[in-house]
């Protein structure tokens, strides 16, 4: 099917651009919004379900509904809030089967772990180490002490002797130099 | 734009906590943002998704096919059995 976008790299292209070109059949455009949006959507999943496999189910099927409901997106709606919204349809749901299923309420990955996981999570930590490695000091002592020893933001303010709001900041700041990093890494 | 919920909240409705958020999430795109920051880290699954997606939209298409076949199907019996119809004599 021919898209009025058709030659144009996925990747410029704006959210609505892709679910337009989506609805008329152009699964590249459907691919770059999973792509796009897979992290968020997973995020979305796991602050419900709490459990890595579930997110991930929950994430797949929730891109498969957005597949199959796209002809019906509204342009004036804004495509991850779409995707967040049946994200979280979706986890509740698989929340409450699990509920009625003992066996999924905790997350048996740690029990679970092949070595290769064990291996990729090894690498996925000492890739983490250098990215906060790579980070300014001003903002990787604040990100040290929130993501690895668990200090709340007030506590850091005391330990650093900054203010609170600058604290902030500079996780907030440390936080998106961190996750450019492993995006890269990936 | 502009978002008054502060950090330490958006990061307590992240780990699951601050229920409360949830309307006011759905619909902004700053608290969003942060939230794509904070969620960033996730497994690939467009590989999995993608499979699932090319197999339905693979068998959309050959329903419709089928559905074009049979309609084609019919209407060549038709012609045999009645012959033309008025409107196409």
């Amino acid at each position: 099917m021919s898209s009025p976008y058709g030659g144009r790299n996925v990747e410029t292209r704006t959210d609505v651009e892709l679910v337009e070109a989506a609805q008329g059949g152009e699964l590249a455009a459907f691919e770059e919004l999973v792509r796009r949006h897979q992290s968020f959507v997973y995020g979305a999943a796991y602050r419900v379900t709490r459990n890595r496999h579930l997110a991930e189910d929950v994430t797949q099927e929730a891109f498969f509904r957005a597949w199959r409901k796209i002809d019906g997106f509204r342009g004036d709606a804004q495509v991850r809030s779409w995707l967040y919204r049946i994200a979280t349809n979706l986890a509740l749901n698989a929340v409450t089967r699990s509920r009625e299923t003992p066996n999924l309420d905790h997350d048996p990955t740690p029990d679970l772990a092949t070595p290769e996981s064990a291996a990729l999570e090894s690498q996925t930590r000492a890739a983490l180490e250098r990215a906060v490695g790579r980070l300014p000091g001003e903002l990787a002592g604040p990100y040290r002490l929130r993501e690895f020893d668990d200090h709340t933001y007030e506590e850091i303010s005391v330990i650093l002797g900054i203010p609170l709001n600058t604290v902030r900041t500079r996780i907030f700041r440390a936080r998106k130099a961190v996750a450019k990093t492993m995006e890269d890494w990936r | 734009m502009t978002c008054d919920v502060t950090i330490e909240r958006l990061d307590a409705y992240a780990a699951g906590g601050e229920p409360g958020l949830h309307e006011h999430v759905l619909d902004c795109q700053i608290c969003q943002d942060r939230l794509a920051v904070l969620w960033s880290a996730a497994p690939d699954v467009a590989e999995k998704t993608m499979r699932a997606v090319r197999a339905d939209a693979y068998v959309r298409e050959s329903l419709e096919l089928a559905g074009q076949l049979v309609s084609d199907f019919v209407q060549a019996a038709a012609y045999l059995t009645f012959g033309l119809r008025k409107d196409q004599r």
